[in-house]
């Protein structure tokens, strides 16, 4: 009876609805959205231009109880930058194009105890490359700067073999120095359900020699389920290897497994660097479920075994400790300021610990009203928390603002609870052409 | 370290079996379309002018041209109570089950780029790079979800499970029940109102998830010649439970072009 009732309930409102559409408007009548040749020759143009603004304020409060934040450095409290972003497509030919992308930008930066207000420019070419590709379109060839990106993480991404890494810890949407690429050359070969790529990438980064290439292969298969394979090797080291796998369980729901294995270990720590393992392995589970109304939740678990162990991190700790002792008594300075740059600099470098939750829960619906994104990573490890809290709002389709909180959470010898930075606010504008 | 690496492999257990059995439920709304099949079964008068296959591929040939590669246009405008309509614009080429479609506007979409091969769908996204799986029965915009601006091929997806005659809008109209042949189709179950006496083009549809759940009422508004054909050129989808909601889609620019096959490929969103 009861599924009666609700069954003709649902059919009234369907019919109701029914009879509704037919006195709602066609938007299409008068012609404002209709596709004219203008807008056709646009979509297909052998020239594309398209630029972007950003500006940004960020805000930080000072955690007054790291030892990191000693008296003798200085707390990075303000932070502006304008931004300007230009993207451009040419195609040449059918079968060659030219890409680029790049920025310039001024960013002023206020430090809390020394009051110093620096204000520097800086630009960077993000990508640059010519691309051919042969008259079947299954086999392309590709010179020039370039990001591939071989990992289907949402929070975290083992597969992105290729040094330096740019979007750890985490990846920033307003620090474009993140979408960098590499100088590469890349050949990549198409099937049905397979793709074969090669690269040599230059190694542009202080911890390797100069002159020194990296180089990939990678096999990726998709069809019902994505898989993909990636051997990677820098000159004289042993191979790298990484896995990939993606697949769809139910309509909403994705699941996703990436294990990496890297013989070289990605934090570098100066002093405690005690582990004597050939090799580190890095390994995500993670799902990600669509809800009605376009509310996504995502769930990811991280080992690391580049991470510091419990006695690694207590002797990275002991050492930050040591080094302010060591400063407040005029000893053996020079070196405890080494410690202490070097330590902060290592939180820039990847996850420092081995066990990590992520968690979020994201408003994906494009209503022009504020959007929702909250997300919290725990380091299991010890129990200290990120949580990002995020407001986006398309006031036009050209302009959307967002404002974000970020708060670090755990005690003071954790790894969030040690970072310089106890919370921040950042408010961002973008107009995108 | 066991007991935390168990504690969450335990976490992740449950929630992967709460989504299974929840997300598939809806026992009332798979009573209401048995109820209708059983209507429709009653009334049927076999319209024995056209082969139900036939009738498929009436129904696709008002949005592409069978095994022809293909390419269109599409303008969404959904509409909201209380809210201002948000707009988009795709472009989609199509080669029979796959479909490649790019986002040309809003400006924070453009270079957004899917690709479909069959009931698998990949979305990708230029800021991060990454190409990430996406469900077609996603939400795009509106009431239209991903599998909506693609390519579409009932003659060869689904199979008529029932058909008969009613009266719809004071027209003796065709009914069509489908069912998809595999279980991952986007729309488990479609329905068909086909208009007999102008070419059996469709006025209205309902498509329903695999639990049975009616999803959106498709309402056919306008039909205009492509060259030789004359294809679907306004659709009006309607939320079923929600009053005032519902997406218009302006279906336009349909041009048969020469696509080579290796376009159509995961790995080519990022070169488009």
């Amino acid at each position: 009876m009861n599924r009666f009732v609700f069954a003709t309930l649902i059919l009234s409102i369907g019919l109701s609805t029914n009879s509704h559409a037919q006195e709602i408007e066609d938007p299409f009548s008068d012609g404002e959205f209709v596709i004219g040749s203008s807008e056709r020759s646009k979509i297909e143009n052998n020239v594309f231009i398209s630029w972007s603004f950003l500006g940004l304020y960020e805000q930080d409060t000072k955690n007054n109880s790291s030892v990191l934040n000693s008296s003798h450095g200085s707390f990075l409290e303000k932070n502006s930058r304008l931004q300007f972003e230009v993207e451009s497509k040419l195609n040449v030919s059918k079968q060659i194009k030219i890409n680029g992308r790049g920025f310039i930008q001024q960013e002023s930066q206020m430090y809390l105890d020394t009051n110093e207000d620096i204000t520097k420019t800086e630009n960077e070419l993000l990508e640059g490359y010519l691309q051919w590709s042969n008259r079947a379109s299954d086999l392309s060839i590709l010179l020039g700067r370039a990001k591939p990106v071989w990992s289907n993480g949402f929070n975290w991404s083992p597969a992105n073999l290729l040094y330096p890494y740019y979007e750890r810890p985490h990846f920033d949407e307003d620090k474009l120095q993140q979408q960098k690429g590499w100088d590469l050359v890349q050949i990549e070969k198409y099937f049905e359900n397979w793709s074969f790529s090669a690269l040599v990438a230059d190694l542009n980064s202080a911890r390797f020699p100069a002159g020194q290439f990296q180089s990939a292969l990678r096999l990726a298969f998709h069809s019902g389920w994505d898989a993909s394979f990636i051997l990677y090797n820098v000159d004289g080291e042993e191979i790298d290897s990484a896995l990939t796998f993606s697949s769809l369980i139910n309509d909403a729901t994705t699941i996703r497994l990436e294990w990496a294995r890297q013989h070289r270990r990605e934090l570098t720590a100066t002093q405690n660097d005690v582990a004597s393992d050939s090799y580190w392995d890095k390994s995500v589970i993670g799902v990600t479920t669509r809800f009605a109304q376009n509310w996504d939740l995502a769930l990811e678990y991280l080992h690391n075994q580049h991470g510091l162990s419990n006695a690694e991190w207590n002797e990275f700790y002991e050492n930050i400790e040591l080094a302010n002792f060591n400063i407040e008594n005029g000893n053996q300075i020079a070196e405890s300021v080494l410690t202490l740059t070097s330590s902060s600099q290592m939180f820039e470098l990847g996850q420092l610990r081995r066990n990590y939750l992520y968690l979020s829960f994201a408003d994906n619906q494009d209503t022009g009203f504020w959007q929702y994104k909250q997300s919290v990573q725990v380091n299991l490890d010890d129990k200290s928390r990120l949580h990002r809290l995020q407001f986006i709002n398309n006031w036009t389709p050209n302009f959307n603002t967002k404002l974000q909180f970020e708060v670090f959470e755990g005690c003071n010898s954790c790894e969030f609870g040690l970072l310089p930075s106890q919370k921040s606010i950042r408010l961002s504008f973008y107009y995108r052409n | 370290m066991e007991f935390t690496i168990s504690f969450i492999a335990k976490a992740i257990s449950i929630v992967l079996f709460c989504i299974f059995v929840f997300n598939d439920r809806n026992i009332f709304a798979a009573d209401i379309l048995s109820e209708d099949q059983e209507n429709t079964a009653i009334e049927e008068q076999y319209d024995r002018d056209l082969s139900s296959q036939e009738l498929l591929e009436k129904i696709d040939s008002v949005r592409g041209y069978g095994d022809l590669s293909f390419s269109f246009d599409i303008v969404n405008v959904s509409y909201k109570k209380n809210s201002e309509p948000l707009k988009n614009q795709l472009s989609v080429k199509v080669l029979n089950n796959q479909s490649i479609v790019k986002f040309e506007s809003p400006a924070r979409s453009r270079g957004r780029a899917m690709y479909k091969d069959g009931d698998n769908m990949w979305l990708y996204i230029p800021g991060t790079r990454k190409t990430i799986r996406v469900s077609p029965l996603q939400r795009l915009i509106g009431e239209a979800s991903n599998g909506d601006v693609v390519g579409v091929s009932f003659s060869k997806d689904y199979f008529v499970f029932a058909r008969g005659k009613e009266k719809l809008h004071e027209k003796l109209v065709t009914v069509l029940s489908l069912e998809a042949k595999s279980k991952s189709s986007a729309y488990q179950k479609v329905k068909f109102w086909l208009d007999k006496n102008d070419s059996y083009k469709p006025i209205q549809s309902e498509f329903y998830s695999r639990s049975g759940k009616l999803l959106k009422t498709a309402h056919y508004k306008e039909y205009k010649r492509f060259g030789e054909q004359i294809m679907l050129h306004k659709l009006l989808l309607v939320d079923p439970i929600k009053e005032g909601y519902y997406t218009w889609m302006l279906f336009d620019n349909y041009k048969i072009e020469k696509i080579p096959l290796s376009f159509f490929s995961k790995e080519a969103l990022k070169r488009i």
